[in-house]
């Protein structure tokens, strides 16, 4: 007999009162798990496509709120209200290169897809794609599709397949390689042939542009704010709009998991409190065959760090099933029109795990301090002469 | 070393604060010699418990000393109490006191694992007392399944465990029909005659007959006082 | 420790049930969704959004606005796209502001299109919501 086998059979005697307290750690530690998991995931995913946007200002119309600019990242439709004239003042700015964006969205097997219009050479080298199968737009303004390899991979679709666009139909002439962005889940029209068939004049949607010397963007912006009334944004800038959005929410869901960590916390002091006025009279009983206060207080100390540690793997694990399950459920809600194209992924590592089990440890000691505190200071006489 | 093993002066204890104040003891002196057989007898609730529950040390004297092997345990650290406790007394109580969850032999254990005897000699010893106690068929029932005389063997096996110099037994048939109360009488003498110092509170004439000492307690007083000199 | 873990395999599940469930019915597309290119959308879809106006000649005409954008701008008559919709079942049509689930198909017409609607869920009704709403009104 030892203390850890005596504190494993304290704690099984009722089966009952022992699962439904380390369910309510498990449920709190697994909620933390999920949104640690999932949360992590979320914020590289943003960085990633941020990163991989392909350039370093974006010009929009003046006036668009963070939800517009939250759309360039997902590759949603805007509202066509640039000029196009503008693409020309930018563009004549020394060290600015800039390619124009018009998006839209059609249908292809009932799914709403966005067509962005583009000058294809330009795009081309802009964004640095390459091509996996078929023939790339030959000119400005030849009819044809080319698609980004998730389209293309979504829908199964193939070099030569048709599709109709506002009444038209379409040849798929290439598809590209997988860029590991938005570029992926877009169609790709040459922009004249967007402007015609959506009817949408010479207007655009925004404008990409890479400056020469990243240090001097400052003085690029300046630039063309002097030629043109528009709002120019860094893709730093986008990004962080995006991930503060995601850190609020982040913050609120950490609350909430926090929460139900403090529920948990206040099952086990609960549980214990009960034990010990239930136990009063083994805890006399254990005193008066030799057992000092010490061990009284490590006995109880230890049943409930036992609730933290069993929790915390437990947590662990059932975290890491419910971010396996919610990351798709995410992408399908509007969150994940952030995410297009790829669902956070549970992503769990030793750091996570290790930290979690800890935070349940510690918590459930702390928790069990108090009572064990209690139980430890009644006088072997005091806890006998319960009944 | 003197032949007194147990050495009480002028004991008191008072429980309850002002107006619901009890005197339990109100100064009894005793003293017991090593190995002897001692009954405590006198009137329900006139401090007989109290009086055992100082001498090991299970509650602390509001005046007066408790003197084990000539140490004062009234002024002792909790932590030696305790091991005093595990090591040189062992108690019997009225009703069994066993932990439900553990088997007979996992409550024998448990009081080795207070003691200093190391883990690995725990089975062979607690085997060794279920047999003292004749109760080897019994080492992985737990104390439902077992009858009042066979729990109160299993405390006095664990009573036993850690080998003490001195034993104390409040009522320990109290609870028992006749039989297993004989039963738990015969063991009680058989342990005595080992060398044992034994202290029991009780209301058995007939065990207060045999022992070599007997102390009368009424009102929280000594008042009598009969056997060696 | 047996009946827990029945418990728990079933809720598990129960619970991979009703996600399946959830995916065998039709995809929710929004006006927003739809409004570039309603024609490319063929056959029978779902779509939501929210009754903006209704027409005094045909009972059964009214238009549907996205949603998220009549939250945005607060107001019917701010000029967003409203598409046309047909609804001759039994069901009583939606108020002004209703919020509408919509299921059917889009027709092509000599000057455009219409969604004809096979079935209408009403929802909440969000006119609380909108600040202006008289049309021709002084801004």
């Amino acid at each position: 007999m030892n203390i850890f086998k005596l504190v494993a059979k304290n704690l099984l005697r009722r089966k009952g009162r022992f699962v439904f307290t380390l369910l309510g750690i498990t449920i709190g530690m697994a909620s933390f798990v999920a949104l640690l998991s999932l949360g992590g995931s979320m914020r590289g995913e943003v960085t990633r496509q941020a990163d991989a946007l392909g350039a370093n200002l974006i010009i929009t119309p003046k006036n668009w709120c963070a939800y517009d600019q939250i759309s360039i990242l997902t590759g949603n439709s805007l509202p066509e209200s640039l000029q196009y004239s503008v693409l020309a003042e930018v563009s004549a700015i020394p060290g600015i290169t800039a390619v124009p964006y018009l998006t839209q969205t059609t249908a292809v097997q009932n799914r709403p897809v966005s067509v962005i219009g583009i000058y294809p050479a330009e795009m081309l080298e802009f964004n640095d794609w390459r091509v996996r199968e078929g023939n790339y737009f030959s000119s400005r303004d030849v009819r044809v599709l080319v698609l980004g390899s998730g389209i293309a991979n979504s829908f199964n679709l193939n070099v030569g397949d048709t599709l109709t666009i506002r009444g038209e139909n379409f040849p798929v002439a290439a598809i590209l390689e997988e860029n590991g962005n938005n570029d992926d889940t877009a169609m790709y029209l040459p922009l004249s042939v967007v402007q015609e068939i959506f009817d949408v004049g010479e207007y655009i949607s925004y404008i990409g542009a890479k400056v020469e010397n990243i240090a001097e963007t400052e003085s690029y912006i300046a630039a063309i704010l002097d030629v043109v009334n528009v709002s120019v944004t860094t893709d730093r800038q986008l990004l962080s709009t995006v991930l503060s959005m995601l850190g609020s929410i982040n913050v609120a869901l950490q609350l909430i998991a926090g929460v139900s960590l403090v529920a948990a916390a206040f099952g086990i002091i609960n549980t214990m409190m009960t034990a010990i006025s239930e136990r009063r009279r083994e805890i006399g009983i254990l005193r008066a065959i030799g057992g000092k206060s010490g061990a009284i207080f490590k006995i109880f100390l230890l049943e409930s760090g036992l609730y933290g540690f069993l929790g915390g793997i437990l947590g662990v694990a059932v975290g890491y099933v419910v971010s396996i399950f919610a990351g798709p459920m995410i992408a399908e809600s509007g969150m994940g029109d952030l995410l297009k194209g790829a669902a956070p992924e549970a992503s769990i590592n030793a750091p996570i795990i290790f930290a979690a089990i800890f935070l349940s440890v510690a918590i459930s000691v702390l928790s069990g301090f108090y009572p064990a505190w209690k139980a430890a200071k009644l006088t072997p006489a005091e806890a006998m002469s319960y009944e | 070393m003197s032949d007194t093993i147990i050495r009480i002066e002028n004991l008191v204890k008072i429980y309850g604060k002002n107006a619901a104040k009890t005197h339990a003891l109100k100064g009894v002196s005793i003293e017991i010699p090593r190995g002897s057989f001692s009954c405590v007898v006198g009137p329900s609730g006139h401090g007989k418990s109290t009086l055992l529950q100082l001498i090991g040390g299970l509650d602390k004297p509001t005046d007066g000393s408790v003197l084990i092997c000539d140490a004062d345990i009234s002024k002792m650290s909790d932590n030696k109490l305790s091991e005093l406790r595990a090591e040189k007394i062992g108690f019997v109580f009225q009703f069994f006191n066993l932990l439900h969850n553990l088997t007979a032999m996992e409550n024998i254990q448990t009081a080795m694992m207070f003691g200093k005897i190391p883990q690995k000699d725990h089975r062979a010893k607690a085997e060794k007392l279920l047999a003292l106690v004749g109760l080897s068929d019994k080492a992985n029932a737990k104390p439902s399944e077992l009858s009042g005389g066979q729990q109160q063997r299993v405390s006095i096996a664990r009573a036993l465990a850690n080998d003490p110099d001195i034993l104390l037994m409040d009522e320990p048939t109290g609870n028992l029909d006749s039989e297993s109360e004989n039963e738990v009488l015969n063991h009680i003498f058989e342990i005595h005659k080992s060398g044992k110092t034994i202290v029991i509170v009780t209301h058995n004439t007939e065990l207060a007959h045999r022992a070599d000492l007997l102390f009368v307690i009424k009102d929280g007083i000594l008042i009598q006082k009969e056997g060696l000199s | 420790m047996k009946k827990i873990l029945l418990f728990v395999l079933i809720t598990l599940f129960a619970v991979g049930c009703a996600k399946d469930n959830g995916e065998a019915e039709l995809h929710i597309l929004s006006i927003y969704n739809i409004q570039n290119d309603p024609l490319a959308f063929t056959g029978v879809i779902k779509i939501d959004g929210v009754a903006s106006s209704f027409s005094e000649s045909d009972a059964t005409f009214f238009t549907v606005m996205d949603t998220n954008e009549l939250l945005a701008c607060r107001n019917l008559y701010c000029g967003a796209y409203a598409m046309p919709a047909r609804y001759s079942g039994s069901d009583p049509l939606p108020e002004l502001a209703d919020m509408v689930d919509i299921t059917g198909s889009f027709v092509q017409t000599d000057d455009g299109y219409y969604f004809e609607v096979t079935e209408l869920v009403v929802r909440q009704n969000i006119m609380h919501r909108l600040t202006l709403s008289n049309p021709g009104g002084t801004q």
